[in-house]
């Protein structure tokens, strides 16, 4: 047995949330839809500042394998993911969530490959203009993902299920 | 969300939250929904050392973190704050990530994290979370090698495989009875669907 020490503490958030003036979660939730329709507009161009990046940075490729290149971009693409859905993009960051995974797998397994990031970046500036896809988008979006299945490391299994007989 | 939790209480105004996220858009949209379920103590860092220096000022009843975004040490601040002296150790820390990826689920986990969220947030995912948080009764563990609520969600014994490591664990075997078996009754009345009030 390691040494292991136990405490507990009295829950501060559920104390504080107790000493406030009651709201329904319908209000709490109606406030705070309202306020992100307020920032939609600054998420929309922080989408359009980082697709520029991503395609910047993807225009200035290496001639050489360089990790730390693929760590820029995936961290262009991390910053994406959130503000694509608030900006009524949700196509956008399921994009971006895919190219994560795909620059993850990339990182992971030391590839050097560019075919799959520039699906997703050209994909991304597609998806940015759902209104003229239609449908599409979530063809476009379902395309991505075998891509993604290409390259994307999948998570081991986890050792709390038991084994089939 | 149904009706019966639609009609459930909530309020962050007395919460004191910080917010570290390298990201302003995303702290922003943090910060927006938050203070939609009445937050008026929010706090906002964008690194290590803002985040430190907010939490050496006081109290804090809930931390959100980005670990990803919040720099290059963005993993080791959470054990850090578990393993520092004072009240916020104990503060309610909800870690959101962009990208949901085994190993770093695991590390915010590892770290210290109540709970994990994946982005893109909204309202009413986080608004649960906080409310889970609120109720939830797990202690605080602390031993060599982490520091952080206990990571055991459900008290189900130790891993499967495994003989356990704490005096409270019991083994895999189960033993004979000692109580006298349960009238079908009894059974019932545990199946029979019942109403709740959050």
């Amino acid at each position: 047995m390691s040494s292991l020490q136990r405490y507990f503490p009295s829950n501060q958030l559920a104390a504080a949330l107790s000493k406030a003036t009651p709201r329904t979660m319908r209000e709490c939730l109606n406030q705070a839809n309202e306020n992100l329709r307020h920032i939609a507009a600054a998420c929309l161009a922080h989408v359009d500042n980082g697709l520029d990046l991503l395609e910047a940075t993807l225009a200035s490729w290496p001639d050489s394998k360089k990790p730390e290149y693929l760590q820029d971009l995936y961290q262009l693409s991390l910053r994406l993911i959130g503000a694509g859905t608030v900006a009524g993009l949700p196509h956008v960051d399921r994009a971006a969530r895919s190219l994560c995974d795909v620059l993850d797998g990339l990182i992971t397994r030391d590839l050097w490959e560019k075919g799959p990031i520039e699906v997703h970046v050209a994909s991304m500036r597609l998806l940015r203009d759902p209104a003229a896809l239609g449908a599409g988008a979530e063809a476009i979006v379902d395309g991505l993902q075998l891509v993604r299945a290409r390259f994307a490391v999948e998570p081991p299994p986890s050792p709390m299920k038991p084994k089939q007989a | 969300m149904n009706e019966e939790k639609q009609s459930f209480r909530f309020n962050l105004e007395k919460v004191r939250v910080l917010i570290f996220d390298g990201d302003a858009m995303s702290t922003d949209i943090m910060a927006q929904i938050l203070s939609g379920f009445g937050a008026k103590n929010i706090s906002k860092a964008t690194s290590v050392e803002d985040a430190k220096r907010f939490l050496g000022q006081g109290r804090y009843d809930l931390v959100v973190i980005d670990p990803a975004m919040a720099g290059p040490n963005g993993y080791d601040f959470l054990p850090w704050l578990r393993r520092t002296p004072g009240d916020n150790r104990f503060a309610h820390v909800l870690v959101v990530t962009g990208h949901t990826q085994h190993a770093r689920i695991s590390a915010a986990r590892d770290s210290g994290a109540n709970l994990v969220v994946a982005k893109p947030l909204t309202p009413v995912v986080i608004l649960d979370r906080i409310a889970w948080m609120a109720r939830e009764k797990r202690p605080y563990v602390e031993c060599k090698v982490y520091a952080g609520p206990d990571r055991r969600f459900k008290f189900d014994g130790p891993p499967v495989g495994s003989e356990g490591r704490r005096d409270a664990d019991l083994p895999p075997e189960v033993g004979d009875a000692t109580e006298p078996n349960m009238s079908q009754g009894d059974i019932d009345a545990m199946m029979a669907p019942r109403k709740v009030t959050l």
